[in-house]
């Protein structure tokens, strides 16, 4: 588990370089551009920009709209699907993973000839992770049967990112945008249940459900900050 | 152009938030709903006429053959009557003890209805209760793996 959560921070990182020489590099362009007497001079930005995406929260599309020099809103709507067979803390399961979720920013762009960004907003959050199977499993040593298991993200997170667009044409209409930030996903909501068929006691079976919904929260919490890390191929107008 | 855009953009916004609001739903409701299941034989005697062509003995082979898969701990056997009664097969819903938290508890029985022709009568009992789990009232639903059971014995013992 901390191997994988070292992951995202080591690309955040890495990604945070990309896009601050990025930017930079946006703001090069430009002033050479200004340099040439015979070509016109491109617009700081275009208002409106729409762009397929990938990325920590799934595929999808975003839109934002900058209607002053250091303000804009923007909205996407990301998705991703994967199942798969795996066991969680003591039970295995058919697991299915659905990532669904719609940030809605306030952007903040520092700098008038600069896409470089931040965003402040809410994460609309459908993140969901259900589990099921027909098979027996132990906790503490008591066998029981089918677990079912599902794990839900609160549903409104806070959402703070930085990006940035590099453009490929003079007129900044096409680019390849970044952008790296975080999302807290605050309490996990944790559903588990499995069959108890040998006959144990109701108040040990109470006791051995608790144990096992006490180690899946904490599993759960593992992913409350979650990394947001998105490439972008975005149309501006 | 732009104006178009924006409010398009101002639509697609509300459209994410009210999808947002209307998928909130009771999730302890949503679970049951998954591992449970309507039957007939909940809380009912539902009667399995065996084909005759089925000796009484194989017919009774194959009727423990298929419950004892579901069911592997069986309180009561009695090979006379046909009568079967498994232990309580209990599952928690919501954190143990918590006021919303309920537990749905089910057992199997069956026994001989009649001999000749042979047929057996069939029932999951099906109950729930809120903590601390002592008053237990019928459900109306039952474990998917007890429909399993009904459909495999409906199935394997009942004419075709």
């Amino acid at each position: 588990m901390n191997r994988t959560n070292k992951l995202p921070i080591t690309i955040a990182s890495l990604g945070l370089l990309l896009l601050a020489a990025t930017a930079c590099r946006a703001d090069d362009i430009e002033e050479t551009t200004n340099a040439a007497a015979w070509t016109p001079a491109p617009p700081p930005f275009q208002p409106f920009t729409v762009g397929a995406q990938v990325g920590t929260l799934g595929y999808g599309g975003g839109a934002d709209w900058r209607f002053l020099n250091h303000l804009g809103i923007g909205a996407a709507f990301n998705t991703f699907s994967y199942d798969y067979h795996g066991t969680i803390e003591s039970a295995p399961y058919d697991i299915h993973l659905h990532l669904q979720s719609e940030p809605l920013t306030i952007n903040v762009y520092p700098w008038t000839h600069s896409s470089f960004h931040i965003s402040i907003g809410a994460l609309l959050n459908q993140n969901r992770l259900s589990g099921s199977s027909d098979e027996t499993f132990t906790i503490n040593n008591n066998t029981y049967s089918s677990p079912v298991l599902s794990i839900k993200q609160e549903a409104e997170n806070p959402y703070l990112t930085i990006g940035g667009n590099f453009y490929f044409d003079h007129g900044h209409h096409v680019s390849l945008g970044g952008e790296l930030g975080v999302v807290y996903t605050g309490e996990p909501k944790v559903f588990f249940t499995a069959q108890n068929t040998s006959g144990y006691p109701n108040s040990q079976y109470q006791a051995d459900v608790q144990s096992e919904l006490s180690k899946i929260q904490g599993y759960a919490n593992d992913f409350k900050f979650w990394p947001v890390v998105k490439v972008s191929l975005n149309v501006s107008f | 152009m732009k104006n178009k855009v924006s409010v398009s953009l101002i639509a697609a916004l509300s459209a994410a938030l009210i999808l947002a609001v209307g998928c909130a739903s009771d999730q302890l409701d949503q679970q049951v709903m998954q591992v449970t299941k309507t039957s007939d034989a909940a809380n009912n005697w539902l009667r399995v006429q065996v084909d005759p062509s089925l000796a009484p003995d194989v017919a009774w082979q194959k009727l423990m053959d298929s419950v004892t898969g579901y069911y592997p701990d069986l309180e009561m056997i009695d090979v006379p009557s046909g009568y079967i009664r498994s232990v309580y097969t209990t599952r928690q819903f919501g954190q143990p003890g918590a006021k919303k938290s309920f537990q749905v508890r089910t057992r199997f029985v069956c026994t001989i209805a009649s001999k000749s022709p042979l047929v057996y009568k069939i029932k999951i009992e099906s109950e729930e209760a809120g903590p601390p789990y002592l008053d237990w009232t019928q459900f109306n639903r039952v474990f998917n793996q007890d429909q399993q059971v009904i459909e495999e014995l409906q199935s394997r013992l009942g004419v075709k």
